[in-house]
């Protein structure tokens, strides 16, 4: 369903130019559960921010079922984020001045649909990573496994085909960190959603599919 | 969208409310310095009624009493003396000078309704020779003499007032208080005589003649003097040494229309420009009120958008979602400031508001608000708005 062609990512700053990935060739499949390992620095932040449209290769073609997405304008790429890709950041990224629930409809916001059903969409979201009871609390009000659950709500909201997370638990400690594991390969079973999970830990790569390791921007296999 | 902008604006309320005070109060202060400057450029593009060019003002200060011998013949003496220089066109005597502040509010009842007008003095022919023009009946004249009645001539609104459906030539009315007085007889209306300057409020006006000849104790207080071409400061002396040697124990003061006129106009435009700078000043307030609170966390904000962007939002929407949120906090100032400010015209607090005024003063100092405003916000989001998601999401 994604395809990376001779992906490259070249940060140009003031004097120096690090080149964050080189000649990178994957293809995702669908219902597949995939972790990305490898040291810090290595480029996987890069790579999955590719894979989720969130940043444009400086060389190379991105491919979403079969179509290349080189030519798309603003909102057709807003529209294929919005639709077919959800994202969790190590950092949550909530907003703070929004409760619980609208962070959760957020994604639902830039679709046409009522606001009756976003309500419904995103309190099903909340229940499927067990915060029902926490719906009107603002995030600063939840601990940190909550608030990633909330995130994760909030990328599963829209029923993406795939659904990016980078380290999903890097900022909670183990015991959280296996509760939201535990929701991911749900949703992997469960839904037959495709994931793709950036981690540090060997523990929880083992657990999916299939491992991709990167070394210095390249993959190694 | 609209209810999330609204949760968002009232979860943000505490710094929402600073700004709708700024605005309320900036909106006010604009507004109340656009119908200022609006009143008084429509005032000042009103026909004055009279020309002021080449004209000089004498004041007189006669001393303590006015004797109605010595004081009487010295400014007969000091009138036919200005008569006949060659470089003097004409003479004209008036209680209270053109472009001064004072005036005489007087009232009396007409056809059973109280007028109330300005009031002045002046000689026979001053008014024809200041350019004021007459349109109907005649000015005063030698046939007034030892009538029955008072002269007087009135400007047109004073007809329009209070003689709207009568021929006011000829037309005659008295003091019931006080009927041992003449009653006035209007022998003349003339166009109109803003005698306090283009700033001035055009109202019913009305002149009684002087005559040196009858006396009056608080007779004349300037003679002005028209010239045939313009005089340079340096002709002030000249005239000054003319004056004294007639009247030795009178005290004048020269000062030319235009002089006077400029000194007016400053009175006006000076406050004026001092409150456009208070204005400016308040602006640049709201203006960085407005960056301070929606962007003293520009890499919140940033984030923010980098957020929204990575879940499906198109640069369009964030934009319009910016500038919803911005108008609501502006509309919202702005209601508050218009219910304050519709009372000015409703209850008349100030006459000089009238409702064409109002509006469209309110007209402009919304759309500069909202310009302001909409710029505020705008400007700072737009890098955030260009950059990649993954940029804004890790912008610090
Ligand atoms: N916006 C940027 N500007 C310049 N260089 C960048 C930028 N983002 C990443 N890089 C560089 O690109 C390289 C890859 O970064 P990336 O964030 O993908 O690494 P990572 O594998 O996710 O590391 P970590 O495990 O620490 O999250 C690094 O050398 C990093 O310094
Ligand atoms: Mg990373």
């Amino acid at each position: 369903m994604l395809n990376l062609n001779n992906i490259a990512k070249t940060y140009q700053t003031e004097k120096i130019e690090t080149i964050a990935l080189k000649n990178i060739n994957l293809n995702i499949n669908r219902g597949e559960f995939i972790s990305i390992m490898g040291p810090s620095g290595c480029g996987k932040s890069t790579l999955l921010n590719i894979m989720g449209l969130l940043d444009e290769p400086s060389d190379g073609e991105v491919k979403v079922n079969g179509k290349s997405i080189t030519s798309y304008h603003d909102k057709e790429m807003a529209s294929l984020r919005n639709s077919k890709i959800g994202f969790i950041f190590q950092s949550f990224h909530l907003i703070q001045d929004l409760r619980v629930i609208d962070n959760v409809e957020l994604p639902l916001l830039y679709r046409k649909i009522s606001a009756k059903e976003r309500r419904r969409l995103a309190t099903a979201a909340l229940e499927r990573v067990g915060l029902k009871a926490r719906t009107s609390h603002f995030p600063s009000q939840l601990s940190g496994g909550q608030q990633q659950r909330v995130a994760i709500a909030r990328a599963i909201v829209g029923k993406p085909e795939l659904l990016l997370a980078d380290e999903p638990t890097g900022n909670l400690d183990s015991h959280m960190g296996n509760e939201i594991m535990q929701i991911l390969e749900s949703l992997h079973k469960d839904d037959k959603t495709t994931i793709v999970m950036v981690t540090h830990d060997d523990e929880l790569a083992k657990r999916t599919e299939r491992t991709i390791r990167v070394y210095d921007g390249q993959l190694i296999h | 969208m609209f209810s999330h902008i609204a949760k968002l604006i009232w979860n943000r309320k505490r710094s929402n409310v600073l700004i709708i005070t700024e605005i309320v109060i900036t909106f006010i202060v604009l507004f109340a310095i656009i119908s200022a400057t609006l009143h008084n450029y429509r005032l000042f593009n009103l026909p004055l009624g009279f020309n002021w060019e080449n004209t000089w003002a004498i004041e007189l200060n006669t001393g303590s009493r006015w004797n109605n011998e010595t004081d009487k013949n010295q400014l007969k003496a000091i009138v036919e003396v200005l008569k006949q220089r060659p470089e003097i066109a004409s003479v004209g005597l008036i209680r209270m000078g053109v472009f001064v502040n004072a005036h005489w509010r007087s009232s009396r009842p007409i056809n059973g309704r109280e007028s109330i007008y300005h009031s002045n003095m002046v000689d026979q022919d001053a008014l024809k020779n200041w350019g004021v023009e007459l349109v109907a009946g005649r000015w005063f004249g030698e046939q007034d003499n030892g009538q029955s009645y008072t002269e007087i001539v009135v400007n047109q609104l004073f007809v329009d007032e209070y003689l709207p459906d009568q021929d006011p030539v000829n037309f005659e009315f008295g003091d019931p208080e006080q009927p041992q007085i003449l009653p006035m007889r209007i022998v003349g209306v003339f166009k109109d005589f803003r005698q306090q300057g283009e700033f001035s409020v055009p109202g019913p006006y009305m002149f009684t003649r002087y005559q040196i000849e009858e006396g009056h104790t608080y007779g004349v207080r300037e003679i002005n003097i028209k010239f045939k071409e313009p005089k340079t400061a340096a002709y002030e002396a000249t005239l000054l040494k003319l004056l004294k040697s007639i009247a030795p124990n009178w005290e004048f003061n020269i000062n030319s229309w235009e002089k006077r006129r400029e000194q007016q106009i400053q009175n006006v435009v000076l406050p004026l420009g001092l409150a456009a700078v208070v204005v400016i000043f308040l602006l640049i307030m709201v203006a960085m009120g407005l960056f301070g609170v929606l962007w003293q966390n520009i890499s919140r904000r940033t984030q923010e958008i980098g957020l929204r962007r990575a879940i499906g939002a198109s640069e369009r929407s964030i934009r319009l979602q910016i500038i919803g949120e911005i108008l609501v906090l502006a509309l919202f100032g702005i209601s508050i400031a218009f219910i304050f400010l519709i009372q000015v015209p409703l209850l008349q607090l100030i006459e000089l508001v009238s409702w064409s005024n109002f509006w469209f003063s309110l007209l402009a100092s919304v759309s500069t608000i909202l310009l302001i405003v909409i710029l505020c916000a705008l400007y700072p989001s737009r890098t955030a708005i260009k950059m990649s998601p993954a940029v804004a999401l890790h912008y610090e």
